[in-house]
């Protein structure tokens, strides 16, 4: 197959429309960053209660009306932001997921990892005085 | 280096030997899986001011960093375990033994353990010019009797017992720890009230004829008593690594205070260690 002086025009011209429209459109996209610090939380014992005093941070490329969420709780929403920051109280015995949703659709997440130093035990053990 | 502390270092030895059989050979493996419990490494800073001073204890823990291997395992009935924040600080102390009855929070056991640690320097010191020309007195093994009860926050321990090794005494103990979880945080409050019989007292804190010196008059003791209290708290620092320490006064009966050899009124123990959990 091959093309005349024309149809290479069109066929550029064509491209280069393509090309510009997919820019533009991503510059209208939202983006959202989330950053949760501490992102790691450390137990004692596997199973117990862990809790840490935890920040999360995000901005995003345009103003947004959202909430931030750790699983199903709301803790903080925001009108026309573009940046917000929340200090908050983690209590959780397992790795927990924190969001960020606009009218429920989720924009951003991150994760606040359990850990622990003792791993479960199989004997009915809780002292650890040794 | 003691025996307990040879005991310790033996017993991570073989767990590490049956580490690299265990590969091989599915009965030593077997053996093998049969360990529960955990198994600490530690580094830490120490202090102990002993009721007598200048003792061998005092300095190892005083001067210098603490490299501990403790833990709590089990093999069958049979365990081993490293209270050092229980009722004193004894750091190279390890007590084994035999649980015969188990049946939900209450536990007899048969235990073998060192209450007493005393290894008088070999070479005169300014600093205890009243330990000069004692003859040596050694530690003790206590074969005993322990009945625990763990229940919820509270463990309370009673164990009477015979050393069969130095003094030939007869020692009794009670214990307890109240276990105060917050936040991350676990603090154990311990309290012990231990008995020592006239020729436990007698051995360590006695000054024999062959001691006796102008500055040292003859003491003949009869049986005492000790108590301990103490506060634990363990931080967890990161998955598997712990951050532990203990403050605690230790507190002595007449026959123990009234001593020639005894020149301070109580003990202080202290002990912070980072320790990487197995």
């Amino acid at each position: 197959m091959s093309f005349n002086q024309q149809q290479c025009f069109w066929l550029l011209l064509t491209a280069s429309l393509a090309l510009q429209s997919f820019f533009v459109g991503a510059g209208d996209a939202v983006a959202v960053v989330l950053k949760i610090t501490p992102d790691t939380c450390v137990s004692l014992q596997q199973g117990r209660t862990c809790y840490s005093k935890v920040t999360a941070r995000w901005h995003s490329n345009q103003p947004l009306d959202l909430c931030l969420a750790i699983e199903d709780q709301v803790l903080q929403c925001w009108k026309q932001q573009q940046q917000g920051q929340h200090q908050f109280e983690f209590a959780g015995a397992s790795t927990s997921m924190v969001r960020l949703l606009r009218d429920q659709q989720l924009l951003a997440q991150a994760y606040i990892e359990v850990n622990w130093v003792h791993k479960a035990s199989r004997a009915k053990r809780h002292w650890r005085l040794f | 280096m003691n025996i307990r502390r040879q005991w310790l270092l033996g017993l991570l030895f073989s767990l590490s030997c049956g580490d690299v059989h265990a590969e091989g050979a599915d009965t030593i493996s077997s053996w093998f899986e049969d360990f529960e419990g955990t198994l600490y490494l530690g580094i830490g800073k120490g202090y102990h001011n002993t009721l007598v001073p200048g003792l061998d204890q005092e300095h190892d823990i005083n001067q210098g960093w603490l490299f501990v291997v403790t833990g709590d395992l089990h093999w069958g009935n049979f365990f081993i375990e490293t209270p050092i924040h229980r009722s004193g600080a004894y750091v190279y102390s390890a007590t084994i033994g035999y649980r015969f009855y188990q049946q939900q929070e209450h536990s007899w056991d048969l235990i073998s353990s060192n209450y007493n640690i005393w290894i008088p320097e070999n070479k005169t010191s300014t600093a205890s010019p009243q330990l000069d020309g004692l003859t040596i007195r050694n530690g003790d093994s206590v074969h005993a009797v322990r009945y625990q009860y763990q229940y919820q926050q509270h463990a309370l321990g009673v164990e009477a017992g015979l050393d069969v090794l130095t003094h030939r005494g007869a020692i009794g103990r009670v214990s307890y720890s109240y276990l105060l979880p917050w936040r991350n945080l676990d603090f154990y409050l311990n309290a012990a009230l231990t008995f020592e019989a006239a020729k436990v007292v007698n051995y360590y804190y006695g000054v024999h004829p062959d001691e006796v010196r102008p500055d040292r008059p003859l003491y003949r003791p009869g049986a005492g008593l000790k108590s301990h209290l103490g506060v634990t708290a363990i931080y967890p620092l990161a998955e598997n690594w712990q951050l532990d320490g203990s403050v605690g006064l230790n507190l002595f009966s007449s026959s123990y205070l009234d001593s020639p050899l005894v020149t301070r009124s109580h003990e202080q123990v202290a002990i912070v260690m980072v320790r990487y959990v197995f």
